[in-house]
């Protein structure tokens, strides 16, 4: 061994240690960026002419379980799916409302119920046949108002699928960009960390929305799959469509055609059941919120309105009403034909002859909805006839809901236990998913994250390396200095 | 959280741990003073029918409080209307039967000149309000029953003026009280009132309207005096008293019916304190039902809240180790 070779192994020392330490600082400076995956110096010895002369660093490397990111990224599908279901659900069993919570359904049928009643004590008291109108009328009110939401629910399912789809666009171009990059750069010795954790992250992202699965191809570029098999990118990247709508109400629905569906590459592709590409993700709940989950609450909404309509409609209950005129509850003024139930629970509405507001008298709860001239002041027998029906058990017409023959307090209780135990089963399922997910993650942290801890221990041994390697320079140096003396 | 003193995942997953400790706390805390369970769909597993059917039947029964009163209030009223009227009756009736007994004219003629005043006490009883609602008149609670007493003797003079003997007048008098043409033409209230639902599955009807034969038969017997005080039969003093005689004998034979009419509001009376009591008890049994439903147990949510209490102790005791374990620390 010579003197200059010596030093240069000396040298390449220095310049390794260096190199941790710089690496080893980025690690210490990242411990807590989420996705940073910690990295570390991969050393070789170098030769030189057949023998070993000093340290080269072959790269940097960054350590990723793959297997564990895939399954931690379709958790993070499944436990985003779910939220978003969760979180809808929980939204309408609060919109239908438990019977102790003021302004629900429940709460404003027993009200009317408890109106009606009091005024069959003094039917001549405009007050009593003024709060029942009220009642009546909230109830009316109660039920256009949880349509609407429903509905608004709905609407913001589909412009959310809107940004989620412009997401996973831009996400996916940009893994392909990334892809290009780290291609061109991926040679010995040159660091292409960063872009590895940007991709990641653009994969993250991408896996909120849709599980899929990361495989690696030549060159470190990655190929995208879906977990049902459709492949996002791999060389180009895919792209989805997808047209928001800008007014939706319960008629629009996918199976009109007046709602857009899913494009990939624009063919036409299934968002929910067995075909489906999305698999259990953001934008599968998304979906499934639009087209199904907010339908068939809407559908039980609209089942009660027209139950009451029709409770309310029979001439048997209130003699004065011609056949085919609309009860105390109308579709928008007119009689409620049963071919036109889907979305009625938005239309419908007291009936102007009992409202004030509309020309109409409360008098004519008593007196008959069709009465011309005002009957008996102290006549409380539509009135007791109004509460009995109320809690008459009536099979119900609509095939939204069984046919069993219950009366409109069980009717609405019915709804809201639907519903509830829908949301009590997907909670279960979000609690699973979100358990599962934490799993996961402590797992790839503890594989790839950064302990400070053994990055300090890491530090002293390059301190040391470092001194050492000084310490071979600075005796050289003495050497060559008694050398030159000579 | 300062110093990280080991992994980041560890920071993490305690991060994670205390917000989990802590909502437990919360809510614990929330069961605990609101003694109902915080979500009430899990507490009933998802099946709602039995509460509402609790809330429905509460809100029903606040409302039958309004009916129960107004019905039990429009029962007193009439049965103090009815005593009014009985007493009067049955005190001219003695005093009728007694003067008619005696001899000689005066004695009759002050106790006719003393009643006739009844007449007019008895129709304005029927004409009584409670509340601002005609007692006797049925489903027209605005209207009075019975024109003024004075307008129903003019009415009633002319039908008898041409019966002559007591027993005619007395017929007379009798039939235009039991003529639908008659009497019945001057009732002025409409038909009877409706049932109420005063409790769950329960009824009381107030029936009685001006029409009921207990008050028409009184009232004809009554007019008789009044009319013989307006100077009916004045032409034959015997017929006079003949007529005095027969109208304190109608009086006391129309007193059973008067007390059975008493009864029969007492029933009323009787079934609106039964379903008073009943609703207050039905009130109290659903609340005591209902509460067990979405209780919260106040020991188990009391020993969750110790246990959950003692956790986060630990937890932050830890976190204050944990943190301090830091060889960055140890290599100053």
């Amino acid at each position: 061994m010579t003197m200059t070779s010596a030093l240069s192994s000396a040298l390449s020392g220095l310049q390794a240690a260096s190199r941790q330490a710089e690496v080893l600082s980025s690690n210490v400076a990242n411990a807590t960026t989420p996705g940073y995956v910690r990295r570390e110096v991969l050393l070789t010895s170098r030769v030189v002419g057949g023998s070993g002369q000093g340290v080269d660093v072959a790269g940097i490397g960054r350590n990723v379980d793959l297997h564990l990111q895939n399954d931690r990224r379709v958790a993070q599908a499944a436990a985003a799916g779910s939220d978003t279901r969760a979180e809808f659900l929980n939204a309408v069993e609060d919109l239908i409302g438990a019977s102790d919570a003021p302004g629900s359904l429940s709460d404003r049928i027993a009200t009317f119920d408890a109106a009606l009643i009091s005024a069959t004590s003094r039917p001549e008291s405009e007050a009593r046949l003024s709060a029942a109108a009220d009642a009546a009328s909230a109830l009316a009110a109660g039920l256009n108002a949880a349509s609407a939401a429903i509905q608004s629910r709905r609407q913001n399912a589909d412009a959310t699928i809107a940004t989620a789809v412009r997401t996973l666009n831009d996400s996916l171009k940009e893994v392909e960009r990334l892809n290009a990059a780290i291609t061109a750069h991926n040679g010995p010795g040159n660091d292409v960390s960063a872009l590895l954790d940007q991709r990641a992250q653009a994969i993250d992202r991408i896996s909120t929305l849709l599980p899929v699965r990361e495989i690696p191809r030549e060159n470190g570029r990655v190929a995208l799959m879906t977990t049902s098999g459709a492949t996002l990118i791999d060389g180009p990247a895919s792209s989805f469509g997808f047209q928001p709508t800008p007014t939706i109400v319960a008629e629009t629905t996918l199976a009109s055609g007046a709602l857009s569906g899913l494009t990939l590459n624009g063919r036409a592709v299934a968002t929910e059941g067995a075909m489906s590409v999305l698999g259990d993700g953001e934008l599968a709940a998304l979906f499934e919120v639009r087209d199904q989950l907010a339908v068939s609450g809407q559908a039980g909404l609209d089942a009660l309105a027209r139950d009451l309509v029709e409770r309310f409609s029979d001439p048997t209950l209130d003699p004065t009403l011609a056949a085919g005129a609309p009860g105390l509850f109308t579709d928008a003024g007119s009689a409620a034909q049963p071919a036109l139930e889907s979305g009625l629970s938005a239309r419908i509405a007291l009936n102007a002859a009992v409202d004030p507001d509309q020309g109409g008298s409360v008098t004519r709860l008593r007196d008959g909805l069709g009465a011309t001239t005002p009957g008996p002041a102290g006549d409380a027998r539509l009135l007791s006839a109004l509460s009995a029906r109320l809690n008459a058990d009536i099979a119900t017409g609509s095939a939204g809901l069984s046919g069993a023959a219950r009366n409109m307090t069980d009717l609405a209780s019915d709804l809201l236990s639907d519903i509830a135990t829908d949301r009590l089963s997907v909670e279960s399922v979000q609690s699973f998913a979100a358990a599962r997910l934490t799993t996961l993650q402590d797992l790839e942290s503890r594989e790839s994250g950064v302990d400070v801890d053994a990055e300090m221990q890491s530090l002293l041994v390059i301190e040391k390396s470092y001194a050492a390697n000084a310490k071979v320079l600075q005796t050289l140096d003495a050497m060559l200095n008694t050398l030159m003396e000579i | 959280m300062t110093g990280l003193g080991t992994t980041s995942l560890l920071t993490a997953a305690m991060m994670r741990q205390g917000t989990a400790l802590r909502s437990g706390i919360d809510r614990a805390a929330l069961e605990l003073t609101t003694g109902v369970a915080s979500d009430t769909a899990a507490a009933m597993r998802g099946d709602f029918s039995a509460l509402a059917g609790i809330d429905h039947s509460l809100a029903r029964i606040s409302a039958y409080v309004a009916v129960t009163t107004e019905t039990g209030l429009l029962a007193d009223a009439a049965q103090a209307a009815i005593t009014t009227i009985s007493d009067q009756s049955d005190e001219l009736a003695s005093r009728l039967l007694q003067s008619t007994g005696a001899t000689g004219g005066q004695a009759v003629s002050l106790t006719i000149s003393s009643g006739a005043q009844a007449f007019t006490v008895a129709v304005n009883a029927i004409n009584a309000h409670a509340s601002g609602r005609s007692i006797f008149g049925g489903v027209e609670v605005d209207a009075l029953p019975l024109p003024d007493a004075d307008i129903l003797l003019d009415r009633l003079a002319a039908v008898v003026s041409g019966a002559t003997g007591a027993e005619a007048v007395m017929t007379a008098i009798a039939d235009w009280f039991n003529d639908a043409a008659g009497y019945g033409e001057q009732y002025q209230g409409g038909a009877p009132r409706s049932a109420s639902p005063v409790a769950e599955g329960e009824t009381a009807q107030f029936a009685v309207t001006a029409l009921d034969p207990a008050l028409s038969g009184t009232l004809a017997a009554l007019a008789a005096v009044a009319l013989l005080d307006r100077g009916l039969l004045s032409a034959d003093p015997d017929a006079r008293i003949d007529l005095a005689r027969r109208a304190g004998e109608a009086l006391i034979s129309s007193s059973g019916a008067r007390a059975e009419l008493q009864s029969e509001i007492g029933v009323v009376q009787a079934r609106v304190a039964d379903a008073t009591s009943r609703n207050a008890a039905e009130k109290t049994a659903l609340g005591i039902a209902r509460l067990t439903l979405v209780e919260a147990d106040p020991y188990e949510t009391a020993v969750r809240l110790q246990d959950l209490q003692t956790r986060l102790d630990a937890f932050y005791t830890l976190t204050s180790r944990l943190s301090a374990l830091s060889l960055t620390e140890y290599l100053r």
